[in-house]
């Protein structure tokens, strides 16, 4: 663990600790020329741990696996499920796959920008919400979808997004209750 | 228990298609692939199990099984008769479990508001 | 009516993919077994490549040849991949195979692996199938458990283990070598083929690729023979296919129909039709690499060639209806900006064309666009096909070629008479008050965002058509359908 105390870090030290004992326990031999196989596997732990990427875990990450920082971001960068941003607490994701683009999730998703004042990718300003498109979650026969956390609304329509907004801020609110 | 030869394979296999030769339970194979999950599988399970107790039916079971392809009428539970026979149900919701299991468990009937048409043998 | 022929998905919904009891009791293993004790490797491929069976991952290449190749190498290490990065959006045949039949696919890989001289296989698969994953987990568990995976196999010298690999969300990773690449842990980009992963593949060693949907035919065909396989679907193209059905169609499922049938038999039985009895127009398949099949070609059977030579493919195996309400120019701009999104950006015709591509087809869709565009569009077209690297940027023109090639009609009308005979695109829109109809409510001038809809209470409302932003809230708020949209 010396090595994690040498930069600066604003992230729980805790995270760091879990990802750091997922690592050894993958038992990677630094010799080993194809350790690089790692590196994706540990970079979804890390993002499922800190919520995203920012430089410091990327750092952290290269530094353990013994590759270079560029590579690692170079890696994160090319992959749609790796962001370097953090999400809303909520996080509101749109299918955009054909069979829901074809059903209308095109003006499901103008309606939900509308209402958030953001665009897709964004966060809002309170940091509460976040929306995103996804490709095809195979929910087809529901199209259009709409995901929030794990609920899954089918058939949705630019009409519904008010209620189901309803629901986002009740469950946002519930969150920060819980805090 | 590790098979480890050829002969083990088979006398296992004899044993689990013997075993369920035997099983004369109505089996309620309810979709349980994303789809089916997001369409509410779970919910439909628990409103059946609780009214095959209500009916205090013993010879039925619930099996998880995966996708079947009838995505429009999720969630879906094809009740298959052990004496042979199988009925294939689409877009039931949870008020409908007794209704269900009134008119296909305990009728074995092959009909109903709730039967979709099977496209494939 | 011609019925479904269900190979791949054959214990899909039959078994608790949870329960190798059920696997077992459904012919499960028995394959494996067959091939262990009573065939030699090279017997297996030979069925395989005898059956006909081809590549269901799109291309439609004879599995039986990549076996043969990758048996052919001689190395210490060889590699078997499954390849389940499902990522044609609107296609999930794969992630119903790998949650409703699980066993099928690792009995399968192992059987790869026991006639190539393999002892590894990977399963890479998206991370958004949280469901398949945790039961391929389990299912390898249990597999090793009763001895039909891990070190000797039922009491033989062959072993073969399956680890999982998670893809991280890049259409191109289903790109043999740009999965390949993924699964060392770099940025997924395809290299220049030859070398073939069955001669060079993962960490150099010979490796061979196969879909998920491929895999699931392994064991029917070893269990019922080439010959029965044969019997099925066409010459050329024999078995099966699997289809996401999706999109303004009736019965919306997943169906799997044997080679050969004609995409009308789909639609009108198997479908149930067009949803709220709208006019058919076109299906896509193919997903982003593919095209459009229009009501001419109705009858087509539908197989990898004639979907080939209709400016279509089989892809991985979508299907999306559309009716009189989409418009073909839209459409055909929806996959181009997947393919954006998607191009890993190493060869320029496809990081820069696609987008230059694009740009002309926003013009066609904002009406800016005059006659030449077309020349220059189909220009473009043939220079991305001709000049890409993989197969990613060699088909991303299709979509846009095969709506030109059927509904040129659409695009000359947004060309020439600024129209969208469908009112989709937005800028060509005209929305107008009828006179007569228009009581002076006052409730479009009130809900307008930009206020240009000016009137007095009870006297007929008009639109400033200059400062109007086809926002279409006077059009849904008017209660007397006094506003029409042209």
């Amino acid at each position: 663990m010396s090595e994690v105390t040498e930069y600066k870090k604003i992230l729980p030290e805790e995270l760091y600790r879990k990802l750091d004992s997922f690592v050894e326990d993958l038992g990677i031999d630094s010799k080993d020329p194809r350790k690089k196989g790692y590196l994706i596997q540990v970079l979804h732990k890390a993002q499922s741990l800190f919520g995203y990427l920012p430089e410091e875990v990327q750092k952290f990450v290269a530094r353990k696996l013994g590759v270079c920082h560029s590579e690692v971001s170079g890696v994160i960068s090319f992959y749609n499920f790796f962001t370097t941003l953090p999400k809303g607490k909520v996080n509101i994701s749109i299918c955009m796959g054909t069979a829901c683009f074809v059903r209308g999730s095109e003006k499901v998703l103008k309606e939900f920008e509308n209402f958030l004042h953001i665009k897709s990718g964004g966060v809002t300003s309170d940091g509460k919400f976040s929306l995103d498109v996804l490709r095809c979650v195979g929910a087809c026969g529901l199209a259009p979808v709409v995901m929030v956390g794990d609920r899954v609304y089918g058939n949705v329509n630019p009409k519904m997004v008010g209620d189901i907004m309803t629901d986002c801020i009740k469950l946002a609110n519930s969150m920060e209750e819980n805090k | 228990m590790k098979l480890k030869s050829k002969e083990d394979f088979f006398k296992l296999k004899e044993e689990t298609v013997k075993k369920r030769a035997q099983d004369k339970d109505i089996k309620l194979l309810i979709g349980f692939g994303t789809c089916g999950i997001a369409a509410g599988a779970k919910i439909i399970e628990k409103a059946i199990e609780k009214g095959l107790a209500e009916r205090n039916i013993k010879n039925a079971k619930i099996v998880r099984v995966g996708c079947v392809g009838y995505c429009y009428a999720e969630p879906t539970i094809e009740i298959v008769y052990p004496e042979g026979g199988s009925v294939i149900l689409g877009n039931i919701k949870s008020e409908n479990a007794l209704d269900v299991i009134d008119m296909h468990i305990l009728n074995k009937s092959f009909e109903s508001q709730y039967v979709i048409p099977r496209n494939f043998e | 009516m011609v019925k479904q022929v269900r190979i791949a998905l054959r214990n899909c919904g039959r078994v608790n993919p949870e329960s190798i009891e059920d696997y077992i009791n459904a012919r499960g293993y028995e394959a494996l077994v067959t091939c262990l004790f009573d065939k030699k490797p090279a017997d297996v491929i030979n069925i395989i490549t005898e059956s006909g069976l081809r590549g269901r991952g799109g291309g439609g290449f004879p599995t039986g040849i990549k076996w043969k190749a990758a048996a052919a190498e001689v190395s210490d290490e060889k590699f078997i991949i499954c390849n389940a990065d499902e990522g044609d959006p609107g296609a999930f045949m794969d992630r119903a195979v790998l949650e409703g039949d699980t066993h099928s696919v690792l009995e399968a890989m192992t059987i790869a692996g026991y006639s190539v001289g393999a002892d590894k296989g990977i399963i890479y698969i998206r991370a958004e199938y949280p469901l398949a994953i945790e039961r391929i987990k389990k299912a390898i568990e249990i597999s090793k458990e009763y001895g039909f995976l891990g070190k000797n196999i039922l009491g033989t010298e062959f072993s073969f283990d399956i680890e999982l690999k998670y893809g991280a969300g890049a259409f191109v990773c289903g790109e043999e070598t740009a999965l390949i690449a993924s699964i060392e842990g770099k940025r997924g980009e395809p290299v220049v083929k030859p070398p073939y992963p069955a001669q060079k593949g993962l960490w150099g060693k010979p490796t061979i690729v196969n879909n998920v949907e491929t895999f699931a035919n392994i064991c029917p065909i070893i269990l019922n023979g080439k010959d029965w396989f044969r019997s099925i679907g066409t010459q050329k193209s024999p078995g099966t296919k699997v289809f996401a059905l999706a999109g303004k169609i009736n019965n919306v499922g997943l169906i799997e129909i044997p080679m050969g049938m004609t995409l009308r038999n789909v639609i009108d039985n198997i479908g149930g039709g067009i949803r709220d009895g709208k006019e058919f127009k076109a299906v896509q398949t193919g997903g982003p690499s593919g095209g459009c099949i229009t009501r001419e070609n109705l009858d087509t059977p539908i197989d990898y060639d004639n979907l080939l030579s209709i400016g279509s493919m089989m892809g991985s195996g979508g299907m999306i209806v559309m009716d009189e309400d989409d418009c073909m120019v839209n459409f055909a701009k929806f996959f181009l900006e997947f393919t954006i999104d998607e191009s890993c950006g190493k060869c320029a015709p496809c990081r820069v064309g696609n987008k230059r591509l694009l740009e002309l087809l926003e013009k066609v869709t904002n009406g800016q666009a005059t006659e030449e565009i077309i020349p220059q569009i189909e220009q473009l077209c043939a220079t991305i096909k001709k000049a890409s690297l993989c197969g990613l940027g060699q088909t991303s023109p299709n979509p846009v070629l095969s709506t030109l090639r059927y509904f040129r009609n659409e695009y000359d009308e947004h060309i020439k008479d600024k129209k969208c005979r469908s009112k989709v695109c937005k800028a060509l829109l005209k929305y107008e008050i009828v006179p007569d109809k228009c009581n002076g409510c006052t409730r479009c001038a009130r809900s307008c965002p930009v206020q240009c809809i000016s009137g007095k209470v009870k006297e007929v409302h008009t639109i400033d058509q200059k400062a109007c932003i086809k926002c279409g809230v006077c059009y849904t708020n008017c209660k007397f359908n006094a506003i029409i949209v042209s």
